[in-house]
């Protein structure tokens, strides 16, 4: 038992340092290195057909805003240049309407409407609009996202190089004022694009596609197969289909693009479970043929399986805690009295992936956002939350990666009645345990208040009486 | 104006030398001079305990712990089975209400959580396996003097990449890679100090307890925090002297 527990011990130190020592290339390397521009010197200039996809269900409260947007973006407004194609999947609120009111007004803008109860899920809904889309590059916006009219043009920049097959731009909270969750989402976020998308683009690793405000050549994203309705983040399964098959992801950091971010604990629990729990399907689907890809280079494969375990760390630094009880009640193992050994257990111990916190620290100083810099010591609180999200997630990931790939019916929807379900009884129970299939939407719900802070005004309220505060 | 997009800062290795001389400098007076520095903190400790009336004996060396530590008469206590029992019920029913429970933060589950195990664990080890664990207040002491040491190296390394390579003034990098190190002693005295005095009113089974919480949690929190307002200081420092030069 002591041996194994001293096993376990190294084995966790080993990897913990493989991550600070990445996060610690990826700091210097942003902060001190000429950055790859990805030919932001042509945009405007180079300009090809665009499609933008629209994934939508129930968004009443933030669809006019990135309606509104993609009418005002500075891009052609010729049909054979530019498209807008809003999918409304399954929308019982106004959304509906909504969509028909900006296509009858604008030519460029068409809608999609589909029919069924919950709708049939992101994927689904983009597999559909890539049908009807008949432009060269796939952009796609989730609809509670505010792009600058300048967002497109620096999106499409980076396919004048033909190896590049998927493009990513930055993600910036537009609310982080609204509570202390969207504080640590806006500095998250600052550290994750600023600093680790960027150096790996930088360095010619695996930037990745986040799902929104990106896209990919069209005849790509066919070649791939489309968006596997099976994943619950399909923009990490596509990210390593494309690598895997030779493309490239290029990151834009200059196409800033402005989100509302999630405000309360519980709703940040079910976004990061969903990304948890995907993250790891692929980490499962594609570890091995990421380190046997003839096409990736040895860094590329090491980076690609750093990044499918980063939702699997929490659990690694939980494990090193449950660690450390046994061993302080059992007493140290002999080896860790050597000066060096010492020096990484007390390193791991005490500081974790300091790295990670470094990178955040690194990426508000480049942004100039001094106050923010003083949140660091609270993101303490989110790592603790991740420890029990990721822990959860990585179980609820090994049973639904026992399910078949394709996608499964829920037990008891609409159609299939109680007890004859065409699955077997213990599909059922995983179901109803696993956060039900991929097929259908499993939003982050939005207040709808982005626009107010992108255009720095205050959200009006109604009281009850009826009087506006 | 500046485009963040794709700002870099050029590396200052003047100052990323400096760092590397400090840590240099630290490890050799830690390798040197550490023992003459436990001494030193056991001495520091031993007052501490006189005056929080912690009755004790200082030993300067051992062979078996090949360092200062303290010697302490505590009888051993042993857990009844019903108070473990309570707590495994406590501890499942607790982890069902949180894991049902969506409105309670899940830092606070993690916290609970963390606590809950170390605390059954505890508890179920000196009710099952023996009152006395292997790890005494001797190898407590002695880890943490180690630990302390350790700490003030490891926080001249963090500092030197994240902070003396960055643009802006040397003097404030100095200045609060001082204070941290300042800091870090006298918390390490105050911990081990406290650890001890734990032991000795309050019983085993919260000196163990005590003494896994206030290790490497607080050692985190307060590195980062010194970490952030370093930083915090030097860009307003650094965007200063941009102003200067840019007129």
């Amino acid at each position: 038992m002591g041996l194994l527990a001293n096993m376990v011990l190294i084995v966790l130190i080993a990897i913990i340092s493989l991550y600070i020592a990445r996060h610690l290339r990826f700091f210097g390397n942003r902060m001190f290195k000429e950055q790859r521009s990805c030919q932001q010197d042509l945009a405007g200039a180079f300009r090809p057909s665009v499609s933008v996809l629209i994934p939508m269900h129930n968004e009443e409260k933030v669809a006019t805003g990135l309606l509104e947007r993609l009418v005002e973006m500075d891009y052609p407004k010729d049909d054979s240049l530019y498209e807008v194609i809003a999918i409304d999947d399954g929308s019982t609120d106004e959304t509906k309407s909504m969509v028909d009111e900006y296509a009858s007004k604008f030519s460029f803008i068409k809608a999609i409407h589909r029919v069924g109860n919950g709708g049939n899920g992101k994927p689904e809904a983009l597999n559909v609009g890539l049908k009807m889309a008949s432009n060269d590059i796939i952009l796609i916006f989730d609809a509670d996202y505010l792009p600058p009219r300048d967002c497109l043009e620096r999106l499409v920049a980076p396919f004048v190089d033909v190896e590049v097959g998927g493009v990513m731009g930055r993600v910036v909270p537009v609310n982080s004022g609204e509570s202390f969750v969207s504080r640590m989402m806006d500095i998250e976020r600052a550290g994750g694009y600023q600093i680790s998308q960027q150096a790996r683009y930088n360095l010619n690793l695996i930037p990745q596609f986040g799902g929104t405000v990106g896209g990919f050549r069209r005849s790509v994203l066919k070649a791939v197969g489309g968006f596997d309705a099976s994943m619950l983040t399909e923009d990490t399964d596509l990210t390593y289909k494309l690598y895997l098959n030779g493309w490239k992801i290029a990151y834009v950091n200059a196409a800033e693009c402005y989100e509302e971010a999630v405000w309360s604990w519980e709703t940040r629990e079910k976004q990061l479970t969903r990304w948890a729990v995907g993250h790891d399907q692929c980490l499962f689907k594609y570890f091995f043929s990421t380190l046997r890809s003839p096409v990736l280079s040895f860094w590329q494969k090491i980076d690609g399986v750093l990044l499918l375990g980063i939702y699997v760390t929490p659990i690694l630094m939980l494990l090193g805690w449950l660690m450390g009880i046994f061993t302080y009640l059992t007493g140290a193992p002999w080896w860790s009295y050597l000066f060096p050994a010492m020096f990484f257990i007390f390193a791991y111990n005490t500081i974790g992936n300091f790295a990670v916190f470094g990178e955040v620290g690194g990426s508000l100083f480049l942004d100039r956002r001094r106050r923010s810099i003083l949140l660091l010591p609270l993101m303490f609180l989110d790592l603790l939350g991740n420890v029990w999200v990721c822990s959860k997630a990585f179980f609820k990931a090994i049973l639904l990666s026992k399910r078949r790939s394709k996608p499964v019916m829920a037990p008891f929807s609409k159609g299939v009645e109680k007890g004859e379900s065409e699955e077997p009884l213990y599909e059922n129970m995983l179901s109803g345990f696993v956060m039900n299939n991929c097929s259908q939407w499993d939003k982050t719900e939005r207040s709808g208040n982005g626009l107010h802070y992108y255009n720095h005004k205050k959200t009006q309220t109604t009281n009850n009486e009826g009087r506006t505060e | 104006m500046f485009a963040r997009y794709s700002r870099n800062l050029k590396f200052q290795k003047t100052h990323f030398f400096t760092g590397l001389a400090i840590a240099l400098a630290l490890t050799a007076v830690v390798t040197f001079q550490g023992f003459n520095f436990w001494i030193w903190q056991a001495k520091m400790v031993s007052g501490l305990l006189f005056f929080a009336g912690v009755p004790h004996n200082l030993i300067i060396w051992t062979p078996l712990t090949r360092g200062p530590t303290f010697e302490m008469l505590v009888t051993p206590q042993s857990v009844p089975l019903i108070a473990v029992i309570g707590s495994l019920l406590f501890f499942f029913s607790f982890i069902l209400v949180l894991k049902r429970s969506s409105r309670i933060p899940s830092p606070v589950k993690a916290i609970a959580l963390v606590v809950s195990l170390t605390t059954i664990f505890t508890l179920s080890w000196q009710t099952v396996i023996s009152p006395v664990p292997l790890y005494t207040l001797h190898w407590v002491t002695i880890d943490w003097s180690c630990s302390g040491v350790i700490g003030l190296c490891l926080i001249t390394l963090i500092y030197m990449p994240f902070l003396f390579a960055l643009r802006g003034p040397l003097w404030v990098k100095v200045f609060w890679l001082l204070v941290t190190i300042g800091f870090s002693v006298i918390w390490n005295l105050l911990r081990i100090s406290l650890v001890t005095a734990t032991l000795y009113y309050f019983g085993l089974s919260v000196f163990l307890l005590f003494h896994y919480f206030a290790g490497a949690f607080i050692d985190f929190i307060y590195i980062i925090t010194f970490y952030s307002l370093a930083l915090y200081h030097l860009s307003k420092s650094e965007t200063r002297e941009v102003m200067k030069i840019d007129g």
